[in-house]
């Protein structure tokens, strides 16, 4: 028999990634989380996430602009976006015995920068995370 | 399920940082008037001599020029400019919506030059390419005599130097060709779309529209060409290992090509100021480039203000010679080099 169980959370979300001679990125903002729990037969969890961000990006490699003939180096170059963002998680307890339970998950999440070249454009993610919850009557 | 998720998990490490080509090279970004645009550099630094590439599209990337044989050439005797171009690729910036047209690019190109100049030399050998649009962009900077002096030589592949003209060019082969290929029985129904479409067109009033279907018919007709060489398996490139941002690059790169073209860009045309161009060109083209006909490569040979000038045409190969024929395509483009170092 099926056994369901539903929550919301608000998720606080800080990112870091770095594009290979594109980027360094940062992420701050956070996430409205929808999450339904099924429980049995299989420990699965379900999350679907709206959120709003503030995004840094830091060109990679050397940044120069030319003044007059004169080229000069500008140091922490980048853009600055807003972001909302959409995602949706899947995630499983692998480990029956308590306490402890370890869970792993896969989150495809999309950021929609703003402005990016005076045009809204997707940023795709995928993160594949590991959650150890504390608290040992979790079973989510 | 637990199989697939290490599965996933190995997978992505393998795409994410298996390609030593990525630890290799300059990335320099040149800011100006409100975008910044990556040069990615590779290639033989140490020379001296370097290659500006202006991409095709507009709505290309510099990198996606970078695969295959020829690229592999051409590295290990010169470094190799792959420059972004304003709002493509993964250039990035806002605040040039209102004002982004050809002066606005032309003026992208100079501060380029300036910067490399600034972070190799100014003695370095400054050679540029342009491929498709790149040919437009590059042939209309070549225009000022000032621009040509910073330069040792000029290579146009496939170079869209006069878009009007090219859509004409483009009619008369898919009528010719076409009707020599159905007659040969070569994928008939195909080749008849194509020449039904192109007698429906109107060649003294070709509509902006009529212009982009005339493109993309040029694009499929290449590709019934069964003669044509095609790249190998070593051209293609994984996403994921290519630092351009796939998604975010075609997107914008849609958008900063509609914006060109409402700004004019489908009117240039530049077959009578080829006079103008002073400098070393060399001219590549394919025989069966169906997007911008060989002809626009014969008219620049004749026309360009220079006798040291050269076209070289490509027997088979479409818009894109340097996948097909890589290898003689770069021992030209490195011939013409090493006759016009400084």
């Amino acid at each position: 028999m099926k056994q369901i169980g539903k929550s919301n959370v608000i998720l606080p979300q800080f990112t870091y990634y770095n594009h290979i001679k594109k980027e360094n990125n940062f992420t701050l903002g956070c996430e409205v989380v929808r999450q339904r729990h099924r429980m049995k037969p299989a420990n699965w969890t379900f999350e679907t996430g709206i959120g709003v961000h503030y995004v840094r990006s830091f060109n990679a490699g050397k940044t120069f602009k030319v003044d007059n003939g004169e080229v000069k180096r500008v140091r922490f170059a980048g853009q600055n976006y807003f972001a909302p963002s959409l995602s949706y998680s899947i995630g499983r307890d692998f480990l029956k015995k308590r306490p402890n339970p370890l869970s792993v998950y896969l989150k495809p999440q999309t950021f929609f920068l703003m402005p990016y070249n005076n045009a809204i454009v997707p940023s795709v993610n995928i993160q594949i995370g590991f959650k150890l919850h504390l608290n040992n009557n979790s079973n989510a | 399920m637990r199989n697939s998720i290490y599965t996933l998990l190995a997978a992505l490490c393998i795409l994410s940082c298996g390609d030593v080509d990525l630890k290799q090279g300059d990335v320099l970004y040149l800011r100006h008037k409100g975008a910044d645009m990556p040069a990615h550099v590779y290639g033989n630094i140490p020379s001296k001599t370097f290659m500006i590439l202006l991409h095709g599209g507009p709505g290309g990337n510099g990198l996606e020029y970078r695969g295959g044989r020829y690229v592999e050439d051409l590295e290990k005797e010169i470094a190799v400019v792959y420059w972004d171009q304003r709002g493509q690729g993964n250039s990035r910036g806002n605040g040039h919506q209102e004002t982004l047209n050809m002066d606005l690019l032309l003026d992208d190109l100079d501060q380029l030059v300036v910067m490399l100049k600034h972070q190799y030399g100014d003695d370095i050998n400054l050679f540029l390419y342009g491929h498709s649009w790149g040919g437009t962009y590059g042939t209309k900077y070549m225009m000022s005599e000032a621009r040509q002096v910073q330069f040792n030589g000029w290579i146009e592949s496939n170079g869209a130097h006069d878009i009007p003209r090219l859509n004409i060019e483009a009619i008369k082969m898919f009528l010719a060709i076409g009707q020599d290929e159905m007659d040969k029985g070569n994928n008939v129904s195909d080749w008849q779309e194509i020449v039904d479409f192109a007698k429906g067109v109107d060649t003294t009033n070709i509509s902006e529209d009529e212009g982009g279907q005339i493109n993309q018919h040029g694009h499929k007709a290449g590709g019934l060409i069964g003669e044509l060489k095609t790249a190998g398996d070593d051209e293609f490139r994984m996403p994921f290992r290519n630092p351009s941002d796939m998604i975010t690059s075609s997107m914008a790169g849609n958008r900063t090509s509609n914006l060109l073209m409402q700004n004019g860009i489908e009117d240039i045309a530049l077959t009578d100021s080829l006079y103008k161009i002073k400098l070393p060109t060399l001219l590549l083209w394919g025989k069966y480039d169906f997007v911008v006909p060989p002809q626009l490569g014969y008219d620049a040979e004749a026309l360009i203000g220079t006798t040291d000038k050269e076209l070289v045409m490509y027997e088979f190969s479409d818009h894109s010679p340097m996948n097909g024929e890589g290898e003689a395509y770069a021992a030209d483009i490195l011939r013409f080099i090493k006759n016009h170092l400084k």
